[in-house]
């Protein structure tokens, strides 16, 4: 025996040598496909690393104290948390009073805290000045510079600590992203929005000093969006902010040890405006954020590896069909087929652990390559390392794969017949008998099942019903491997006339006990098979959809196709059918037209792909899978983003907008008064002031009725001349500059109200029902005295949406007029500015005092740098499938080329040149990649036109990404060609007396 | 039906009929043939007449459609592929006309390949195979792949190949037919002395009449059927053959 199987591997290790090319295509596909697992399960192995690593650095100490809930935000929160705690904790004497009690309770603890800075847009810009950069939508972190953090050092590139640089009410420190964006140096001058001080740059510290998981939501968007610290004496610059009004404390204990009493201790002050978070909070948190990136990388690795499989599947085929003759001659010398089949088993497992090898090595390798994108989703910096357990998983589950799906086209292998050796000329590709060959095909599914099973542990659990499900699925298969087995043994019994039949019929009813009862015990213990049946139906249907796609576009033969028209008896089958014939007819139609019309080559080529309809509909699968995820993902952001694009500077009508931390009517005439004299840098503006007040009386006069009501309300005046909202008007008109800068004759100004609450998104009364003509009595406040002014509005406009904008929150606005005489609450412009002017514009703006000009644009890049955080990760990993389609559409290549050698060497003999040759092939395959596109990148098209039309109502024309759509399609064929050109080149060379004579 | 034991080969009334697309082809109908322990026979025929195929019957690598095949006194017509096998490995040896080497082992490891995969194994695989190689004069090349060996290397490396586990009969076909006088001339003398040394008995497939009149009885089949069966040694006979050839256009 032992002789024997070391015939096999030096017989298998023999055939991979003389067989080069072959053997390196089936090994790159097997690599790839472990590679892309490989690297998934080691960026998940860094990112628990991280996750478990300082448990107190990351919570920022061993007990972080914050309010219970969005409504317990700091100064909602004035209640006592006990007796000894005379004030809030979350003020300066609060955070007093913790620290004497920590100091009673648990000797030698340290008490901190961090406060955020508030008020519209309050250090949320920053600008320098001399430098002409700005960035937006960044984080601020107030903290007491000596004392913060409890745990660690925060120190700078220069080596200083926050406590050294932060010596000033005026001393800032940069995050490294933030400046980074700035182009800020140590010593520059930085203007933050909402500030009445400049501030000098003191320092830089690294990104992931508060990025990533730890502090929460915090750090996450101080790692997406930049951070700066500054110490909390510098709140006095920034106007509606409270000295020492904390957002989160740290304590650090005398003993960490007794961190879960403390918290208990803690928790039972107030339980419902605090809550904490321990050390061993964060260690269970992490643990579940752990498992669940586990989950995600094993699932996304696992579709990588079957994409690599059907690379096995078509190799082994190859190598089977390729060797009938070899198969028969070694039959005839007395192998039995279970020995053949083991034979290519063995040359299939020597792939598997070849090919996982250069797997594992090419995994840690793009693990390290990508590292930037896991850090870019996570926000924080991950440490490289080449880790064991990812590579024993991808390696083991590699060459379980390999082997699996190696194992049919070698069952194959044993079925030759011996008396094919007489007859070479009728060599064929060997079909395994039909009902063995399914026995087999039921058995893979349940030893894939076994694999998936140990991958994916307990993530199936929660399926409603799966202790129901995968029993019954195992019983269905047992069954039908019964029945298939009993069928063979009849029709054996058939052909060998005179033997007995009663001991069989027993052994029938046993095994169709025994695989029932077996099955439904299978079921029980292996929840994955469930995915892998439905994996193995979806599969199936896509098969022989691209199958019947590359006959339609060939123009093929109905005669070709009969056998498959029978598949659509199955009931399973029938919602397909329309499906088939609105893409079939069509695409069949356009097929046979070129097959009449175009020039021979491109007959040739298209002949080309009719000829091996299988191969082409596994290299589509592979290539629709991986373009589809990726077309998917990138089309939707492109479309989100531009879409928010255009609704963000609609709804504030312009480009930019100027804000101001000191709302007064002098600021609106001071700034109007600038803005006019640099008129020559704008296209247009106007100025818009909101205004605080309760709408008191309502009158409906559809209905007639006059509402008493009392709502507190915001309110917008605004210059007409330009730049009005572009809202979509389900009732009367916006504002028009031509009448409205005024009262009518009876004393009412005109209005535009939309009807949703820019936060709920719901109308709400009276804006439910709200109509042209209906009037408004507002009791508007000045916001320096609080003197109520009446004024009278009636509504002109009712616009679909809501209200919000980057300058207020306001659903309501009227001509700036109507308010003389009323100190605003906020005062802000919106402008049209031509990018070129925008560096002298925020220049000459900073000669009012107060005020920020943002670009709506970096609104969009706020919401482009959230997508693009969370799109990153799936989008490596499409990238990934798309990398493992790619090795396999090259196997696949470099495989039909092999089998056409002779029809190449023809070709040449009668007088084709090799570049026409040459030209053919490389048709024949970006023939494929188009196909492969418009249905992946098709598809995806579909999906997302579907969705616009429901979120858009049909305003699709500019918002599809034709752009991105075409340049995917372009991927497709790049990577087809790709793939083929190696291969092809070295055939298409190939002298034609070398291929007739020895294929 | 009863086998006689001085028969290695019998086949009784065997017809076979192949499935060629639409067509239905009687390969052969009713042969029935009785060949003696050391005998060497040559089947000689036009294409299609059914040699290859009486030529697969006998060597176990097919079945008939009726009739009974002995080898070796064992009915081997309802056996299963498993026993086939077994059948093959042991008792049968075969030569083909483009030798059929495994291209990716040397002279030396197809030579021993039978003997690894006899059930019962009666000699030592390497050692087996050296003094077969030996024995057709091709040792040294015994450690050479078949792409590395001429064609009359390759048949006698064959040849060996073929009596690997010491058949009782060799089956060959065609087996100077890839090669030029020299190497064909050597290949039948191998055969003789296997013949004649060994006392294996031979079916041998072949177009050449020349290489069929070596042999010591020589059957041809025309459209299936057994048309003559004569001693090539017999002048009376051979010349009566030779008109028949002409007459139906054979080499």
């Amino acid at each position: 025996m032992i002789d024997r199987v070391v015939f096999f591997i030096t017989h298998s290790f023999n055939d991979l040598r003389v067989n080069k090319q072959r053997t390196l295509f089936a090994l790159l596909c097997i690599a790839a496909g472990v590679a892309a697992m490989v690297s998934l399960q080691t960026l998940g192995v860094m990112i628990n690393d991280t996750l478990t690593g300082s448990l107190q650095e990351s919570n920022r100490g061993d007990l972080r104290i914050h309010p219970e809930s969005e409504y317990a935000w700091p100064g909602f929160i004035e209640s006592d948390l006990e007796d000894s705690f005379a004030e809030s904790a979350f003020t300066r004497r609060g955070v007093a009073a913790m620290q004497t009690w920590f100091d009673e309770n648990y000797p030698g603890s340290v008490v901190t805290y961090r406060q955020p800075l508030e008020g519209a847009f309050a250090g949320w810009s920053a600008f320098i000045p001399e430098r002409g950069t700005v960035k937006s939508f960044i984080w601020n972190f107030l903290i007491e510079a000596d004392t913060y953090p409890v745990y660690g050092k925060v120190r700078s590139f220069d080596g200083l600590t926050l406590n050294e640089m932060l010596q000033a009410p005026t001393d800032i420190v940069l995050g490294e992203n933030l400046a980074e964006d700035l182009e800020a140096q140590v010593g520059d001058t930085l203007r933050l929005s909402g500030a009445s001080q400049d501030f000098t740059v003191r320092g830089i510290v690294p990104t992931d000093t508060e990025s990533g998981f730890r502090n929460s939501a915090d750090g996450f968007l101080a790692g997406l969006f930049g951070f700066y610290y500054l110490d909390v004496s510098a709140v006095q610059f920034f106007e509606d902010t409270t000295p020492g009004q904390a957002s989160e404390l740290y304590v650090r204990l005398g003993d960490p040890s007794k961190v879960d009493e403390a918290q208990e201790r803690v928790e039972a002050f107030k339980r419902n405006a605090i809550s904490t978070d321990s050390t061993t909070d964060l260690r269970e948190q992490n643990a579940v954020i752990s498992d669940q990136v586990d989950d995600m990388v094993v699932i996304m690795g696992l579709v990588s590896l079957l994409i690599g499989g059907i690379g096995i599947v078509n190799t082994m085929l190859v190598i089977v069909s390729r060797r009938t003759t070899e198969i028969a001659v070694l039959k005839t010398l007395g192998v039995q087929p279970g020995e053949v089949t083991l034979l290519f088993l063995v040359e299939a497992i020597i792939m598997g652990i070849l090919g996982g090898f250069l797997g594992v090595l090419g995994g840690w390798g793009l693990a390290y390559l990508t590292k930037g994108v896991a850090e870019n989703f996570l926000g924080q910096s991950l440490v490289f390392t080449p880790a064991i357990a990812p590579a024993v998983n991808g390696y083991v589950v590699g060459v379980a794969i390999t082997m699996i799906f190696g194992f049919l086209p070698t069952l194959a292998a044993g079925q030759v017949r011996p008396a094919l050796v007489l007859r070479p000329s009728e060599a064929i590709i060997p079909q395994a008998g039909r009902l063995s060959a399914f026995v087999a095909l039921v058995a893979l599914i349940l030893v894939l099942s076994l694999v998936a099973q140990g991958l994916l542990g307990d993530l199936l659990d929660d399926v409603p019903y799966i202790d129901t499900i995968t029993p019954a699925i195992g019983v269905v298969y047992g069954v039908l491997m019964a029945l298939a087995l009993i069928a063979a043994d009849i029709i054996d019994r058939r052909k060998r006339r005179g033997r007995p039949w009663l001991g069989h019929a027993v052994s029938w009813l046993v095994t169709l006990a025994v695989l029932t009862g077996g099955g439904a015990l299978v079921g029980q213990a292996i929840p994955a098979l469930l995915l892998v049946t439905i994996a193995f139906v979806v599969v199936g249907y896509l098969y022989v959809l691209f199958w019947l796609i590359i006959w339609a576009a060939g123009g093929g033969r109905f005669r070709e196709i009969w056998p498959g028209v029978l598949v659509l008896l199955l009931p399973a089958l029938w919602p397909l059918i329309p499906v088939l014939i609105v893409i079939l007819l069509p695409v069949w139609a356009l097929g046979r037209l070129i097959q009449r019309v175009m020039f021979v080559d491109f007959r040739i080529a298209m002949r080309g792909m009719l000829a091996t309809k299988g191969r082409g509909a596994t290299t589509l699968l592979a290539l629709v899978i991986g373009i589809f995820t990726l077309s998917v993902i990138t089309m939707l952001v492109d479309t989100i983003t531009s879409a928010f694009e255009d609704l963000l500077n609609d709804a504030a009508g312009g480009d930019v907008v100027v804000f101001t931390s000191m709302p007064s009517t002098e600021t609106i005439t001071r700034l109007r008064d600038k803005l006019e004299s640099e008129r020559d840098l704008l296209d247009g503006y106007a100025v818009i002031a909101s205004f605080d007040g309760n709408l008191s009386d309502y009158r409906d006069v559809s209905q007639n009725r006059n509402i008493n009501i009392r709502m507190y309300e915001s309110i917008d005046g605004r210059d007409l001349d330009s730049n009005l909202p572009k809202l979509t008007f389900t009732q009367g008109r916006n504002l028009d500059p031509a009448r409205d800068n005024e009262a009518d004759t009876e004393g009412y100004w005109p209005v535009v109200v939309q009807t949703k609450d820019p936060y709920s998104e719901e109308s709400l009364f009276p804006y439910d029902d709200v109509e042209v003509g209906d009037i408004m009595t507002f009791q508007v406040q000045s916001s320096d005295t609080g003197r109520r002014t009446p004024v009278m509005f009636k509504v002109v406009g009712v616009a679909e949406g809501a209200g919000l904008w980057a300058g207020s929150d306001s659903r309501l606005y009227a001509p700036l007029a109507a308010f003389e005489g009323i100190e605003p609450s906020n005062v802000a412009a919106v402008l049209d500015v031509p990018k070129s002017n925008m560096r002298e514009l925020r220049v000459s703006l900073m000669d009012v005092p107060g005020t920020f000009a943002l670009e709506t644009r970096y609104l969009n890049d706020l919401v482009n740098q959230i997508v693009d955080q969370f799109t990153s990760f799936p989008i490596l990993v499409a990238a990934l499938a798309l990398f493992t389609g790619g090795f396999v559409i090259a196997n696949s290549v470099a495989l039909s080329t092999m089998e056409r050698r002779r029809e190449i060497g023809v070709m040449k003999a009668v007088g084709l040149q090799r570049e026409r040759v040459l030209g053919m092939l490389l048709l024949e395959h970006s023939l494929t990649g188009i196909i492969g596109g418009l249905i992946g990148v098709g598809i995806s098209f579909v999906i997302l036109a579907l969705m616009l039309y429901y979120m858009f109502q049909g305003e699709l024309g500019d918002r599809l990404p034709y752009g991105i759509a075409l340049t995917l399609m372009g991927v497709c064929v790049v990577i087809s060609l790709v793939a083929a050109i190696a291969s092809v080149w070295t055939a298409s060379g190939e002298k034609p007396l070398n291929t007739l004579r020895y294929e | 039906m009863s086998t006689n034991g001085q028969y290695v080969v019998q086949t009784v009334d065997v017809s076979k009929d192949l499935a060629l697309g639409q067509v239905m082809v009687h390969a052969l109908r009713g042969v029935t043939l009785n060949v003696k322990a050391g005998e060497f026979l040559g089947v000689i025929g036009p294409s299609g007449s059914g040699k290859s195929t009486l030529l697969g019957l006998i060597g176990g690598l097919d079945t008939p459609t009726t009739g009974q095949v002995f080898i070796d006194g064992e009915d081997i017509t309802n056996l299963t592929e498993r026993e086939l096998t077994r059948i093959r490995n042991e008792k049968i040896g075969f030569v083909f006309q483009f030798f059929n080497l495994v291209p990716t082992l040397t002279a030396l490891q197809n030579v021993a390949l039978p003997i690894r995969f006899a059930r019962h194994r009666k000699f030592d695989p390497t050692g087996r195979a050296m003094e077969l190689l030996t024995l057709l004069e091709v040792d040294d090349r015994a450690n050479h792949r078949p792409n590395q060996l001429s064609g009359g290397q390759q048949q006698r490396v064959a040849i060996a190949r073929a009596l690997a586990n010491n058949p009782p009969l060799l089956m060959c076909d065609e087996p100077t037919g890839n090669l030029d006088t020299v190497s064909g001339a050597l290949v039948m003398q191998a055969l003789h002395d296997v013949n004649e040394e060994m006392g294996t008995t031979i079916i041998m497939v072949t177009h050449d009449m020349d290489i069929a009149s070596q042999a010591h009885r020589v059957i041809s089949l025309v459209d299936g059927r057994i048309a003559d069966d004569i001693d090539p040694r017999s002048a009376a006979q051979m010349t009566a053959m030779n008109l028949l050839r002409e007459e139906r256009g054979l080499e």
